[in-house]
């Protein structure tokens, strides 16, 4: 297989950082060599435990997730019914919960827990970002962080889901799309913090603003309080969860957020450059390509011989 | 190539599809409700 001039930086830059010496080197080397050029090949004849077989994602994001999921859907589904508490719909929910006032203290004190859970996720971010950089493991581009790839990675997605171009392109751990859904949720959570805060403690923010935008402020929070909600429910049905339980390949759940594992298959079509350095990492992965590649007469031994001579 | 999932596992990833249907269902019907008051 011939490397991309991105891969190859990749390739590079995870071999210096982990240190690997001239025969482990080599050997990385031969079995990409060795693979076929058309990804799809590799990708469709390797063998995936739909559990995940590559680490993915520590149990700190797994403990987030869960605890974002949980607040979430509580808050969504106390909300909307506080809002529109005299709605035929709303009042069966408040009257469950013993009417709208026990509803309106289930969704601050589950506010609460969001918010906390919030803060862990920056606690984390933080501390992560930190102990790489100490031990030089640090790489942007293995990060959340949007770079001017994933805008050329969005155009080739587009341009192979309309059928113009052979392969998907090479993505890093993070992919254009998972890169807009997390700022569009935390730019979603910071609203809901925001304008969820401000009529909690009106007061305070009423000391922190200028006199003359504090009730236009108040009537701004008002406003985008439930439209956000809305707006993040719609999301969450349309955009998340079809990209996690009803795309082709991740049907019918992807276990990702339970085992913090991605398949090896999903792996290689959606983050093959994240998979170079997996195989750099995890010298037992390099071994299982290997055979599997091997075992249905997918590896060209020849290309090492070819290199060697 | 995916291996198949045991029996449990079915069920786990099943029972979670399932609910994350029916939220969809709700919040469409809570939505469609909303619009139309």
């Amino acid at each position: 297989m011939k490397l991309s001039a991105e891969a190859k930086s990749v390739l590079q830059s995870s071999l210096a950082k982990n240190k690997i010496d001239e025969n482990e080197q080599k050997e990385i080397e031969d079995l990409i060599d060795g693979l076929p050029d058309d990804r799809v090949l590799i990708y469709k004849n390797v063998e995936s435990d739909p559990l995940g077989d590559i680490y993915r994602y520590s149990i700190h994001i797994r403990l987030q997730h869960m605890l974002t999921f949980v607040t979430f859907l509580t808050l969504a589904f106390t909300g909307l019914p506080i809002h529109f508490f005299n709605a035929s719909w709303a009042e069966p929910f408040n009257s469950i919960l013993g009417g709208v006032d026990v509803t309106r203290v289930i969704h601050r004190t589950i506010a609460v827990v969001m918010v906390s859970s919030m803060l862990y996720h920056i606690l984390t971010l933080v501390a992560g970002t930190i102990s790489r950089i100490l031990s030089g493991t640090f790489d942007i581009r293995r990060t959340i962080i949007p770079l001017w790839k994933d805008a050329k990675d969005f155009k080739d997605d587009l341009l192979y889901f309309a059928g113009k171009r052979l392969q998907r392109p090479e993505m890093d751990k993070f992919m254009y799309k998972q890169k807009l859904h997390y700022f569009a949720a935390s730019f979603g959570n910071t609203v809901m913090v925001i304008s969820g805060s401000s009529f909690l403690f009106p007061e305070l923010w009423a000391s922190i603003l200028p006199a003359s935008i504090s009730s236009e402020f108040q009537e701004l929070m008002r406003l985008s309080h439930p439209h956000e909600a809305l707006l993040a429910l719609l999301v969450v049905a349309f955009w998340h969860w079809y990209n996690v339980h009803l795309a082709p390949g991740r049907f019918p759940m992807q276990w990702t957020f339970l085992t913090g594992k991605i398949t090896r298959e999903h792996q290689i079509e959606e983050h093959f450059l994240e998979y170079i350095r997996n195989l750099v990492e995890l010298p037992d992965e390099r071994k299982k390509l290997k055979e599997m590649m091997e075992s249905r007469g997918l590896f060209n031994q020849s290309a090492n011989a070819d290199q060697g001579s | 190539m995916i291996k198949p999932m045991t029996f449990w596992q079915k069920v786990i990833a099943y029972s979670s599809l399932a609910f994350v249907l029916i939220c969809t269902v709700l919040g469409i019907l809570a939505i469609w409700v909303m619009l139309s008051e």
